[in-house]
């Protein structure tokens, strides 16, 4: 036994025991309001821009809504401009707002500038906007009349002009080109055309029911309505220049009419006394409850790219699924619960079955719903009707758990049961379908295909049977037949899976789990089913693909399936449905956010009438969704609100960053209003990470960028699969530091190579330095060798010595001592870079004694120094004998003209001095000793 | 063009006299305004005019400003000077330039006060007229009203043909300055 079987049997005793005790509640209304810093703006206006995004203006400023929060648009907070009366997007995209001060902002970019055009700005409130085709900007003021912005220059339309009255209230862009204004006295057509005014006015002088215009709108076909201060609403003919006569309401009760929003053919209808009103494609005005909410002065009302429809009133904006989705619980009296199956015929009549009895509903001329019952079963034998279909006469089938199958003929009313000789008597019955005069009917006891012979349009057709064409499935439950394009008849089968049947060729496609429970064809040709547990496949091209909640369906055991007339499946589960495109696999939902839990529909729940509105039996009541016929299942539009760096918004597009600016925050919404809790995200920093994060997050933060190129990726989806997902990009830069740039690295380098060579220019100078001083230590060492060697000088001694030997030889012990102390020294500090300068004086008066034994009294040593200056210090060794050498050498010494060497102590130095007494003939000197003490 | 100014202003005082009857009629005039203009560029050209002309009728907030072209003084060279009479506006067949409409404001002119209004009327020059918003600051002070007021016009708004040679030497907007005094006066 499976799990739907035990679903039935379940539904089976509730059904005898309780039937219709459901609550009465409609398709959710939600209500949202703005909680800003305390206080709760009121909204003033609405208004949806192409990419879907839904602008609110408030008496506190204008914010953006993306179904979960509302946003301050960057820089308004300092405006003090008081409420926003008009918004409105050129052409160019840019958003108009205006206030109820006469002042003008444009946002481009979520970048907001005051418009400051030369001719100053009105001193009345904005009301409305328009462009023109020929991108001319209108916008209407409450007492100033119309301005026109063009070229960057403002013109004006008021009375003085011809314009009817000052005070507009609402602006539409007809379709041939004029304007349309309401204004306090009647209607006026504008015109402005190379600088020329023209205007033309139709007021309640000229037939329309009430002076004050407080809305005009235009609708889809082009036709024009106003809506009055107090006489409701009213179509108005501008090629002809009348009222449409029958498009003017009578006794209306409403107040003012606020707002009009044309919508799929019907009207919407603010009104200022009693809530919002719809104008049906009918012509019919009903009025439509919000459920659980009280809309008491309903003021601006706009619908979103999903068209559900957004009400302002007071500091609440309600959300509503508008006609597009709606529960109907009752009709006039009548409680609608535990539908079970529910078919449209071909007149638009709808038949479905709440308890054991048969129901059609059906409209009448005026648009109200006509409701029959048909009573078929023994009322001691009830039985819940499974599934019903309509033959070629225009019958309608009926098949019960229990009770077999009848036909009813819609135009007696009268029911007879199918009673031949079949299997079907008194069975149980799960699917019948046909083709022509071909009734196939499928139950617990299999399939058994019948056609009707003759009599088609009586109550007693004669019918023949075929045993033989479905053999092999006699055995199993058969939970529905479909006969495709191709006229394939397709079997959903308990435990083996979906069988097909081509020509005479039965094949059989198992499944995971054996059952198959409803089919459909898609317009490509694809046969898609449903699978218990497993989700949904799809047949083609004699391959089976599945589908399951991984893939983004909300359920794993849909009910049923179905290809709707604008080519999308709608897959009903338990808590609402599904609808997918069957080529891109995008799917869109319908479920608890709208209200739709627990509607727990069945295998045959599931019709379209011929306007292309869907009818789905629920356990709550009847659901009427209206998809639209252009409808394009996309994923969310990416409203990307804009980068952040430390919290503060990049404007102006820049996408260059300095190294410092690297922390970034990216802010962004999908908006999906009818469920935005459903948005996903995925997100990839190129550059930063290869991987796809997928987050529910709206915004995002990198800190600590290293510097590099990145892009930012996003993509939305309603669910996890983001493969057909559109994406949003942002490349942007981070520049390295200066450090790391190419000119710094090339100034780096140059200035190296200048050091380098600096340092080895300065080197070699000082090797050559050392050199050169090297080569002159040799040459002194060597001076200093010759001069100890200097025969001249120890040929002098010598004779000296002889001379001393002869006169007075007590004293040539002496001579000899010194003169051999005296090239002792100069062998001994020859070496040494420092002596005493008591020993260098020692070594000079040894000298001079030398000398002094040549030349008697002619030479003369004075020594000034005293002790405490000899103490201590140092001088390079032989420097002043060297000096007094010279002095000798380049002196003449004699009787008539003695030498004189002094050494003193001037200004911290020592000095050698001597009187000079030029020779007559030179000795050749190198200037070898001077350069060496220098040195 | 010019007759029908001077009809104009006839009757805007004739009217004025009908419907205030034997009221005495308030009227401020003045005809010593000052009027200067100059290319937006460069002060490629420039001159001023200390001979605007005017009316300003404060019940009904209309009003009439015109200055001869001819007064126009202090170009950058008498050749510019000529250029601009003979050749780009042709002041000997258009010679005036006028202004007259009303005043979009809801103001009380009879009252003292500083206000920022904007004047929306015809604007003619070189023949050509034009619809202008102008924005000007009106100081109403007893017997006195001061008016000042900046707006530019643009050359191709008004067909005045810059000849080729000096065709990228001024700009195509010139934008323009006025100031003046106006005066009572009881009809």
């Amino acid at each position: 036994m499976n799990r739907v079987y035990s679903y039935f049997l379940y539904l089976f005793i509730i059904l005898n025991g309780i039937a219709g005790s459901a609550g009465s509640q409609q398709i959710l209304t939600k209500s949202f309001d703005i909680r800003s810093e305390g206080s709760r703006p009121k909204f003033t206006r609405l208004f949806r821009d192409r990419d879907g995004l839904l602008w609110t203006g408030t008496d506190k400023g204008i914010f953006t809504f993306d179904g979960l929060a509302f946003s301050k648009i960057n820089g308004s907070d300092s405006l003090n401009f008081g409420s926003v009366t008009a918004i409105y997007e050129d052409k160019s995209g840019t958003i108009w707002v205006g206030y109820e001060s006469g002042k003008l902002i444009t946002i481009v970019n979520d970048k907001l500038s005051p418009f400051l055009p030369m001719e100053g700005l009105p001193k009345a409130a904005i009301s409305d906007f328009q462009e023109d085709v020929y991108g001319q900007l209108f916008f209407s003021t409450r007492g100033e009349g119309v301005y026109v912005y063009t070229n960057k220059r403002i013109y004006n339309f008021d009375h003085d002009d011809g314009l009817s009255d000052n005070f507009c209230y609402s602006m539409a862009h007809l379709p041939d080109g004029r304007m349309c204004v309401g204004t306090d006295e009647g209607i006026n057509f504008i015109k402005f055309t190379k600088g020329i005014k023209n205007i033309s006015k139709f007021t309640f002088e000229d037939g329309l029911p009430d002076d004050i215009v407080r809305t005009v709108a235009i609708d889809d076909r082009g036709k024009l309505w106003l809506g009055f201060q107090e006489a409701g609403i009213a179509q108005f003919d501008y090629k002809l220049n009348r009222l449409t006569p029958s498009g003017a309401t009578s006794q209306w009760a409403n107040g003012q009419v606020n707002k009009i929003l044309p919508m799929q053919g019907e009207l919407w209808i603010t009104t200022e006394e009693n809530g919002v009103w719809r104008l049906n494609r009918y012509g019919n005005l009903v009025q439509e409850e919000l459920q659980d909410q009280k809309v008491d002065k309903p003021g601006d009302i706009v619908n979103d790219l999903e068209n559900n429809i957004w009400i302002s009133e007071s500091i609440h904006l309600f959300r509503t699924a508008g006609s597009k989705l709606s529960l109907l619980q009752k009709i006039d009296t009548k409680r609608l619960s535990f539908i079970h199956c529910i078919l449209s015929d071909h007149e638009g009549n709808l038949w479905f079955c709440p308890d054991n009895f048969l129901s059609k509903l059906s409209l009448t001329h005026d648009g109200k719903v006509k409701f029959d019952s048909y009573t078929f079963l023994n009322p001691q034998n009830p039985a819940d009707v499974v599934t019903l279909y309509e033959d070629k006469y225009g019958f309608i089938w009926i098949g019960t758990l229990g009770e077999g199958v009848y036909r009813l003929n819609p135009k007696t009313g009268k029911t007879k049961q199918v009673t031949e000789k079949t299997n079907i008597e008194g069975s149980s019955i799960l699917s019948i379908t046909g083709d022509g005069d071909d009734i196939w009917i499928g139950g617990f006891n299999g399939v058994v295909k019948m056609t009707i012979a003759s009599d088609g349009n009586s109550d007693n057709p004669q019918f023949t049977l075929d045993n033989k064409t479905a053999k092999g499935l006699s055995n199993d439950y058969v939970y529905s037949i479909f006969i495709d394009s191709k006229k394939r008849i397709w079997f959903g089968t308990d435990e083996h899976g979906a069988y097909v049947l081509d020509k005479d060729r039965m094949i059989n496609l198992p499944v995971n789990g054996g059952a198959v429970h409803s089919f459909t064809e898609d317009r490509e040709g694809r046969i898609w089913f449903t699978i218990p547990d497993a989700g949904i496949a799809s047949y083609s091209h004699d391959s089976l693909s599945f589908f399951t909640t991984k893939n983004g369906l909300s359920d794993p055991s849909p009910s049923t399936i179905y290809c709707a007339k604008n080519g999308k499946l709608i897959i009903v589960h338990s808590n609402g449905f599904d609808v997918m495109d069957p080529s891109t696999h995008l799917i869109l939902y319908h479920s608890t956010e709208e209200n739709l839990a627990d509607i727990n529909s069945d295998l045959n729940s599931i019709t379209e009438s011929s306007d292309s509105t869907i009818w789905i039996g629920t356990e709550r009541g009847i659901l009427r969704y209206r998809p639209f016929s252009d409808m394009n299942i996309t994923s969310p539009q990416l409203d990307f609100h804009g980068v952040y760096i430390f919290n503060d918004l990049v404007i102006n597009g820049r996408s260059k960053f300095s190294s410092d600016e690297n922390n970034l925050r990216f802010d962004y919404s999908g908006l999906w209003y009818s469920d935005p809790q459903r948005v996903n995200y995925s997100v990839m920093l190129e550059g930063y990470s290869t991987k796809w994060v997928n987050t529910k997050d709206h915004a995002i933060t990198f800190a600590k960028l290293p510097p590099a190129k990145y892009t930012f990726r996003i993509r939305a989806s309603l669910n996890s699969d983001f493969s057909n997902s559109k994406e949003t990009s942002f490349t942007f830069i981070i520049e390295p530091p200066f450090w790391q740039r190419w000119w710094f690295r090339i100034a780096l380098a140059t200035l190296v190579i200048i050091i380098v060579i600096y340092i080895v220019k300065k080197r070699e100078n000082r090797i050559r330095k050392i050199d050169l001083l090297q080569k002159q230590n040799i040459e002194f060492q060597f001076e200093t060798l010759k001069n100890q060697v200097n025969p001249h000088f120890l040929f002098n001694s010598f004779n000296t010595l002889i001379n001393v030997i002869e006169t007075t030889p007590e004293m040539a012990t002496e001579y000899v001592e010194k003169l051999s102390e005296f090239f002792r020294s100069i062998v001994s500090y020859r070496e040494k870079s420092l002596i005493s300068l008591k020993e260098e004086l020692e070594l000079v008066s040894n000298y001079i004694f030398i000398q002094k034994k040549r030349y008697g009294k002619s030479l003369e040593l004075i020594n000034d120094l005293k002790d405490e200056q000899i103490r201590g210090t140092t001088i390079p060794p032989l420097t002043l004998q060297l000096l007094a050498e010279n002095a000798i050498k380049h002196n003449a010494v004699s009787k008539e003209t003695p030498l004189k060497i002094e050494i003193f102590v001037s200004d911290n130095k020592i000095v050698v001095s001597n009187n000079i007494n030029p020779k007559i003939n030179k000795e050749t000197s190198e200037g070898v000793g001077l350069q060496n003490i220098i040195s | 063009m010019r007759p029908f100014f001077l009809s104009f202003l006839t009757m805007l005082f004739l009217c004025s006299y009908e419907v205030h009857g034997g009221q005495e009629v308030q009227f401020y005039y003045t005809d010593n305004g000052h009027v200067s203009f100059k290319s937006e560029a460069k002060q490629l050209i420039k001159a001023t005019s200390d001979e605007l002309r005017g009316v300003l009728d404060p019940v009904h907030k209309t009003f009439v400003f015109k200055v001869a072209l001819q007064t126009f003084k202090g170009f950058n060279s008498s050749l510019q000077q000529e250029h601009f009479n003979e050749k780009y506006l042709e002041s000997e067949k258009y010679p005036e330039a006028t202004f007259m409409g009303k005043i979009i404001e809801t103001v009380n002119l009879t009252q003292d006060g500083v206000y920022d209004i904007r004047a929306k009327g015809k604007f003619w020059i070189h023949g050509i007229e034009q619809e202008r918003i102008i924005r000007s600051l009106i100081t109403i002070k007893g017997e006195k009203i001061t008016l000042e007021a900046h707006f530019n016009v643009l050359l191709s708004d008004h067909n005045i043909k810059v000849p080729k040679v000096v065709h990228e030497k001024i700009a195509s907007e010139i934008s323009v300055d006025i100031k003046a005094q106006l005066n009572k006066k009881y009809n």
